[in-house]
């Protein structure tokens, strides 16, 4: 895992009504920060798709890797000054005949949705 | 001559989080940008550079060309972006170890601070990954 641990730890992880949803602590110390942006310390949306495929990876216990994306639509910038704390949530995993999966994640804190995700891991 | 430039001239991310080393070329429609993947990057996995690494040095091969026409046909300063939205990204393969990627970028629509491009990820002539990007700009910076 790349980013757990570094960026983020897991907080919690749990299931209700097939939805599984993870709540995360955001690490504002992160190194990465003081790179993108100097002055200006914001989560690289790229970020955020590593996440979920790492989430994603603990929620099935095995190797998965990003292979298509319909879309990730990032509606809000995350800056760790602002914001502290993460829920990403799967509404949707749906395992394909060839084993990969088709899922959908968004990515929240209270309220304000920040990333939505529609992508095929594999 | 475009490769002659320090990267680091070009965009607002700065070491360890740079994933482009050149830009190779440019044109306002169009600019390719190159990456050797090596095993200090922050994305780099068994032997690979993850799907977000690859993502990452695509969108700074859109910050690359940005950076280069604030810098060099604006003549202002290199300012900060962001990205709005990948769509129908698809991943062939990840690029291993030591391989040189090559990355081109094709701007479809540019609506103020907002850009859409199409982009093709090469290794040699083999296409690895191709994706669509929305790219958007903030402030200066200093």
């Amino acid at each position: 895992m790349i980013l757990q641990d570094n960026l983020y730890t897991i907080v919690s992880q749990q299931e209700q009504e097939g939805v599984a949803t993870f709540q995360l602590s955001l690490h504002p110390e992160w190194p990465i920060y003081k790179a993108h942006f100097p002055g200006h310390p914001i989560t690289p949306g790229v970020c955020i798709v590593q996440m979920v495929q790492e989430l994603l990876q603990v929620l099935q216990n095995r190797e998965l890797c990003l292979r298509q994306a319909k879309n990730v639509k990032y509606v809000a910038i995350i800056s760790p000054e602002e914001v502290s704390d993460l829920t990403v949530s799967f509404p949707k995993i749906e395992q394909q005949p060839d084993g990969s999966l088709k899922v959908q994640a968004q990515v929240a804190s209270g309220s304000t949705i920040y990333t939505k995700l529609s992508a095929t891991f594999g | 001559m475009f490769r002659d430039i320090d990267i680091l001239e070009l965009l607002p991310q700065r070491p360890p989080f740079v994933m482009v080393d050149h830009l190779t070329d440019y044109s306002e429609t169009q600019s390719t940008c190159c990456l050797t993947v090596r095993a200090d990057n922050v994305f780099f996995e068994k032997g690979c550079l993850a799907a977000a690494g690859l993502i990452e040095h695509i969108a700074q091969t859109c910050a690359a060309r940005l950076g280069y026409y604030n810098k060099y046909v604006l003549k202002t300063g290199v300012r900060l972006g962001f990205i709005g939205e990948v769509k129908n990204l698809n991943i062939l393969r990840l690029p291993r170890e030591g391989e040189l990627i090559e990355t081109t970028i094709t701007v479809m629509q540019e609506i103020f601070d907002v850009t859409l491009v199409s982009a093709e990820v090469r290794v040699g002539t083999e296409v690895i990954a191709t994706t669509g990007l929305k790219i958007a700009q903030g402030e200066q910076t200093d």
